[in-house]
């Protein structure tokens, strides 16, 4: 193979960083350009250009690209999402109103509900309806359209979601609709629900079709200008952007269906932790990502990440399958303060990046776990991000002195461990969450830690937690980006059936599987070269009759005739694992799933190979209570710490965007992929 | 040097953290391990962790109103089983509200004692909503039993678990007394599996921070939300403020039932007199204590801090006062199954007496849920169907904030069934769900509207139960603001035939192909409508919340064009207030 590489780009809100891997050798060259959150293609457009230079690779080489991107999510939380009308049922114009009848908080009266993402004034109602029993269908005529129309014109609407009751099982009300729609209004984006989300339960497909509505002209206006600025830099390939699942998909799938991509910021350090995990043998894993104000959690069991169905986004549910990232209000900018009965609290408050912590210097006076860190000597105390912004120790100790141990009748350094000791409880809950709570065991996981926190944090929590090993991969930035360049082109499709699980309902499933199978080759014809290894996975959720929750179970390849019993009897099982009893009950089947996953070229393993010169760079005082108090500490530059390199705690790992602390006691080995290896000692 | 005051503070606070978590691991525990929808999807469940004494150190709540049925549940044990008389393995039930702590007698509850070296030290405890536990009706919840003998099994405290093992005579009991009992069986053993995990997480706790530490940090704990407490009621102006709230069906007919509360704020105390509140009623809306405290311990976090820890602690510097024998503390035989439709006007209640100190933090009269179970035979399977459904009403407004269209208010907090999930389940056709245009209160800041909702009943054999509030008296305006609307069931709405069902009943035909219409109250308005933003009310009127009629009428906003004419508005509203 010549010459070929694979480019991915994480745009942040504040960075975007780029990676640019040589397939040849796996040759890595990485690169980070400050955001332009006006027109993110513009930072992205000037960084590839500089990343190719320093690679002294041609445009034209650039043979795949993986591009994480928040412009869904961003247009959600800034509320510019387009203008949406939304055309329904007649007696159901209110659904996205009602919702499902919750207070948004039990005891806080002072939150309102969230406003709803297309005013009352643009949901028109049409005489349609499909019955389920006791009644002919009802189906929409032209003229009902008219005012309609002529309505959703005058109000300039620039996307129209479609939403009838039942159109999962039968979508014919509305593709009519949407073609009417579609003749009379040329140049909207028309968003029937069985295309967007084809299951039952209104509310929620509605919402989801409504979000997809608002988001698509304003994502489709940005893939156009990014393609138009790959076109210009020459780059042999267009961009394929990731979702909340994991996978990527081409620009024409993401601008039909932006709102997958809601929940993607987490999940392409996810996607990148299980590459670099995998690689170095351990496919149990539970990702430990911590930023400036959030901690993000993921389990994953061989080598498979854990998916939600559903998610929030601003008060409105998305379903669809997604990552199950489990966000905490916990990071480095964690504000810590006493409360009115006098016990010390982190968060969820945060000084985010202005005025951030207080040893900014940026205004900051509120003291933050950063702020601990710094006091404890955990982190440099005089210069950050390798260097490249100075820091205050002594506005770090004046904050903690000021807000916490004054307070508190304890000394600074006092102070600062117990906000660490405080936040490591919050991050606790946050893993039991996703593990004890689920019925898993956080010991039989290893804990991938990155971002610019996690590995400053993570070896504290492991160890109360009984968990052996953590893992720290070679760098955060790199992580997220590498995980957009591994990532698989994936698509989901589901179709709400409802059927008795039997002989007598298998021709109707089968029927469901067929549509399905069919919607995946028209899909895969479009996204995928012809001939590329692709992987279908089957299934299917059930119920017993009169529950109201389904579980998922994987459809096994067998004859027509085996499936129901292998299915019942793989139903009963899950249920056993998941909820601790099964019983003789009647199942249901309820949504028919399809997953297409289709391979990128991967990149070999990145060897680990260290920058030259000693790795030791000197030493500090650091403050651990296991240590009795301060005690001089090795510090380490960790960019030349060699394959094989061993140490034992206490000692300090340095680089540029993150640093890792191992404690008194706590081993550490860098493997030959330059992750490190950090065996944890149980709590004393 | 870790000091020893800061290792000390630092244990008090990890143990506060631990308790906490330990809460919500046994709640995930119940929901996962549960049988019944009720408890599984629904959630209506919760978990407390209490010390020897009875006092509440952790609580996972989903609805405000569970505490009603873990409050007393530990002094009701300790009376029947001594502290020195439990052993480890035991494992307590009771539902009874006279004899077992509980609030009404679906709500199933276990506690089950941790030891450390050979004495009791806490209590672990969790509550299950059981959706059957016998009497007249199914459900055994229905507003118009006169007599708890009626509303199915009394449990005192039991012992259900001895020594690890399962006592099964007892689970017998619940079986044999339950309309479902391959649920209950279900839910019992979740309970118990919730609380083993409970105990579990408690001995580690202890064998971590070591018996005495750990004792004394549940004091610290309780000792921090008392001061948490104290400090948001000493924020409050001092006074003492009286309500009154009209309870409008006694279950069984239109009735005309007072409450009234007396709040005083003194210092950094809070007292909640109930005195003259009228006697129990002969239907099945009583509350007993628990149930009355609970209301008030929402009512404090939602008016003084949302963000109070839920501990006894807390409730230290709250006194509450209920006369023997009224609504709010019914004694045996009253009838209590359906006392989540007086606690929400209840709320109303505590609400309006802080409105008269702190208008800014309350909310207008708020319009509660309203109930109907539907059943029958469905022809699609020859079966015996029962759908219960609760529908929202709507908040009131707030002093700076409209109230929330159909939403569920105060003490109750379940979801809606969806309308096709409905429509597969049951023989039913949902023609209409939708706000109630009009409805809301008008005021400078609108109630929330109300909801509609038409079924049209396929069934052979239809039934009909239904129970609301607040179809006579309206939930009451604040400031000049006006009254919400009053909720209403119709027969056959818009035929010829159609016919207004009373506010409570049980039994009531209904033809297959006929249609029943449920409409909610709603929510009441704030200040006075005339000082509302014209551009809201505009905004109101193109969304079709608020007719032009009532722009003009209630608003004294004059629209032309589909904008405000601002000279036609002023002079309207100058005239009317000159």
């Amino acid at each position: 193979m010549s010459d070929r590489y694979a480019l991915g780009v994480d745009v942040g809100g504040t960075f975007t960083d780029l990676v640019l891997i040589r397939l040849s050798n796996g040759a890595m060259t990485t690169h980070k350009v400050p955001s332009t959150p006006d027109d993110p293609s513009r930072a992205m457009g000037e960084g590839i250009a500089e990343l190719l230079r320093l690679a002294g690779a041609a445009a034209g080489d650039v043979g795949w690209f993986g591009h994480g991107t928040t412009v869904a999510t961003n247009a959600m939380i800034q509320g510019r999402t387009a203008r949406t009308g939304l055309v329904t049922t007649e007696g159901f114009r209110d659904t996205l109103e009602i919702r499902r009848q919750r207070q948004p908080h039990n005891y806080n009266i002072r939150i309102p509900k969230p406003r709803p993402p297309v005013p009352r004034r643009l949901r028109f109602e049409i005489a349609e309806r499909l019955f389920l029993m006791g009644r002919d269908p009802v189906a929409p005529r032209r003229e009902s359209l008219d005012p309609v129309i002529a309505a959703l014109r005058a109000a300039e609407v620039e996307s129209i979601a479609i939403c009838f009751l039942h159109a999962y099982l039968d979508p014919a009300h509305e593709r009519q609709v949407a073609a009417w729609l579609e003749a009379a209004l040329p140049g909207v984006f028309i968003c029937p629900s069985h295309e967007i989300l084809a299951e039952f339960r209104e509310y929620e497909r509605l919402s989801t079709t409504v979000l997809n509505a608002g988001l698509g002209p304003v994502m489709s206006r940005y893939l156009d200008r990014l393609q138009a600025r790959c076109e210009g830099l020459g780059l042999g390939c267009a961009p394929h952007i990731l979702q909340s699942n994991g996978g990527v998909a081409s620009p024409r799938e993401a601008g039909a269906k932006p709102v997958r991509t809601l929940a993607s910021g987490p999940a392409a350090g996810v996607t990148g932790a299980i590459h670099a995990c995998v690689a170095a043998g351990f496919p149990d894993i539970i990702t430990f990502d911590v930023g400036g104000t959030s901690l993000d959690v993921c389990l994953v069991e061989n080598g498979q990440p854990a998916i939600a169905r559903e998610k929030e986004f601003g008060g409105w549910p998305v379903r669809f399958p997604m990552l199950d990232v489990h966000s905490v209000g916990a990071g480095g900018g964690s504000i810590a303060w006493v409360d009115a009965g006098g016990f010390l609290q982190v968060g969820p408050q945060s000084a985010g990046a202005h005025p951030g912590p207080a040893c900014y210097d940026r205004g900051g006076t509120r003291p933050t776990v950063t702020d601990a860190n710094v006091v404890l000597g955990r982190l440099h105390p005089e210069r950050l991000l390798g260097g490249r912004m100075p820091i205050r120790r002594d506005l770090a100790e004046k904050a903690i002195a000021e807000h916490v141990a004054q307070p508190l009748g304890m000394t600074v350094e006092e102070a600062a461990a117990a906000i660490l000791t405080i936040l490591n409880e919050t991050m606790l809950r946050a893993v039991r969450l996703i593990s004890v709570e689920q019925g898993h065991d956080p010991r039989r996981f290893a804990l991938a830690s990155f971002g610019g926190g996690g590995p400053l944090l993570s070896q504290a929590l492991a160890a109360e937690l009984g968990m052996r090993t953590v893992i720290v991969p070679p760098g955060p930035g790199l992580l997220c980006a590498l995980g957009l360049l591994v990532a698989d082109v994936r698509s989901d499709f589901s179709r709400t059936c409802l059927l008795p699980l039997g002989a007598e309902a298998m021709p109707a499933l089968l029927e469901a599987f067929a549509a399905l199978d069919a919607e995946a080759d028209r899909w895969q014809a479009a996204e995928a070269a012809a001939g590329t290894p692709a992987r279908r996975q089957r299934a299917l959720d059930m119920r017993y009759q009169g529950q109201s929750h389904e579980l998922t179970v994987p459809v096994p390849d067998l004859p027509p005739a085996q499936l129901p019993a292998a299915l019942a009897e793989a139903f009963a099982q899950e249920h056993a694992r998941v909820y601790g009893y099964a019983t003789g009950a009647a199942v249901q089947a309820v949504t028919a799933r399809l997953s297409l996953s289709v391979a990128v070229a991967r990149p070999p393993a990145a060897s680990g190979d260290a920058a030259g010169g000693e790795a030791r760079i000197g030493s500090r005082r650091a403050w651990f209570a296991e240590a009795g108090g301060w005690t001089d500490c090795p510090v380490y530059d960790r960019a030349r710490l060699a394959p094989g390199a061993r140490l034992s705690g206490p000692a300090i790992l340095e680089q540029m965007d993150t640093t890792t602390i191992l404690h008194p006691g706590q081993a550490l080995r860098c493997d030959a992929g330059g992750n490190l290896l950090i065996a944890v000692a149980e709590p004393g | 040097m870790a000091s020893g005051i800061a290792a000390d503070r630092m244990a008090v606070e990890i143990v506060a953290h631990r308790l906490q978590a330990a809460a919500e691991e046994m709640m995930a525990t119940l929901v996962r391990t549960a049988y019944s929808p009720n408890i599984k999807e629904r959630r209506d469940c919760s978990v407390g962790i209490f010390d020897a004494k009875g006092q509440l150190l952790a609580l996972t709540a989903i609805a405000p109103l569970h505490l009603s049925s873990l409050l007393g549940l530990v002094a009701h044990v300790t009376r029947r089983f001594p502290l020195d008389t439990l052993k480890p393995g035991d494992g307590i039930l009771a539902n009874d509200p006279y004899h077992g702590g509980g609030s009404h007698l679906p709500d199933l509850t276990v506690a089950t004692p941790v030891f450390a070296d050979g004495e009791v030290v806490a209590f672990v405890c969790n509550i299950a909503h059981h959706s059957d536990v016998g009497g007249r009706v199914p459900g055994s919840e229905s507003a118009d039993c006169t007599s708890i003998f009626q509303e199915g099994l009394r449990l005192p405290p039991v012992r259900l678990v001895e020594g690890g093992e399962v006592r099964q005579d007892i689970v017998e009991i619940v079986l044999l007394n339950s309309r479902t009992p391959g649920e209950r069986e279900g839910d019992l053993k979740a309970q118990i599996a919730t609380n083993a995990t409970g105990v579990r997480r408690m001995q580690e706790l202890l064998a971590r921070f070591g018996r005495e530490a750990t004792l004394a940090a549940f004091d610290a704990i309780l000792a921090h939300g008392e001061a948490r407490a104290r400090a948001a009621i000493a924020a409050l102006p001092r006074g003492s403020w009286t309500n009154e709230e009209i309870i409008d069906n006694d279950g069984i007919a239109a009735a005309e039932l007072r409450t009234r509360v007396t709040v005083t704020a003194a210092g950094d105390t809070l007292r909640f007199d109930f005195s003259g509140t009228d006697p129990q009623m002969r239907g099945a809306r009583n509350m007993v204590m628990g149930a009355t405290l609970a209301c008030v311990y929402y009512a404090v976090k939602a008016l003084v801090d949302p963000d109070l820890p839920p501990n006894a602690g807390t409730f230290r510097p709250i006194e509450v006062i209920a006369p023997p024998g009224s609504l709010l503390n019914a004694t045996p035989p009253a009838a209590v199954g359906d006392r989540s439709s007086l606690g929400n006007v209840v709320g109303d209640l505590i609400f309006g007496a802080f409105a008269q100190a702190v208008p800014e933090r309350i909310m207008a009269g708020c319009g509660p849920l309203s109930a109907m179970t539907f059943s029958g035979v469905d022809p699609r399977s020859g079966r015996y169907f029962v759908d219960y459904e609760t529908y929202a009403g709507a908040a009131g407004a707030q002093h700076d904030q409209d109230g929330r269209d159909a939403v569920r208010v105060h003490i109750s907090g379940a979801a809606n069934l969806p309308v096709e999930a409905a429509e597969h389940e049951f023989p039913l056709a949902v023609l209409r769900y939708e706000l109630i245009e009009d409805s809301g209160g008008a005021g400078t800041f609108r109630g929330g509207l109300g909801t509609r909702r038409d079924v049209l009943l396929f069934a052979e054999e239809g039934r009909l139960v239904g129970r609301a509030l607040r179809q006579v008296v309206a939930p009451r305006g604040h400031g000049g603001g006006h009254d919400g609307t009053r909720g209403r069931f119709v027969l056959r709405p818009g035929d010829d035939t159609a016919e207004a069902l009373p506010a409570s009943f049980s039994d009531w035909p209904i033809a297959p192909g006929e249609v029943v219409r449920i409409e909610t109250s709603s929510g009441a308005g704030f200040g006075d409508a005339r000082r509302r933003d014209p551009a809201l009310v505009l905004a109101d009127v193109l969304d079709g919340k608020v007719g032009a009629a009532a722009a003009r009428e209630l608003y004294g906003v004059v629209l032309r064009d589909g904008a405000v004419d601002e000279a036609a508005t002023e002079a309207l509203r100058a005239g009317v207030r000159a």
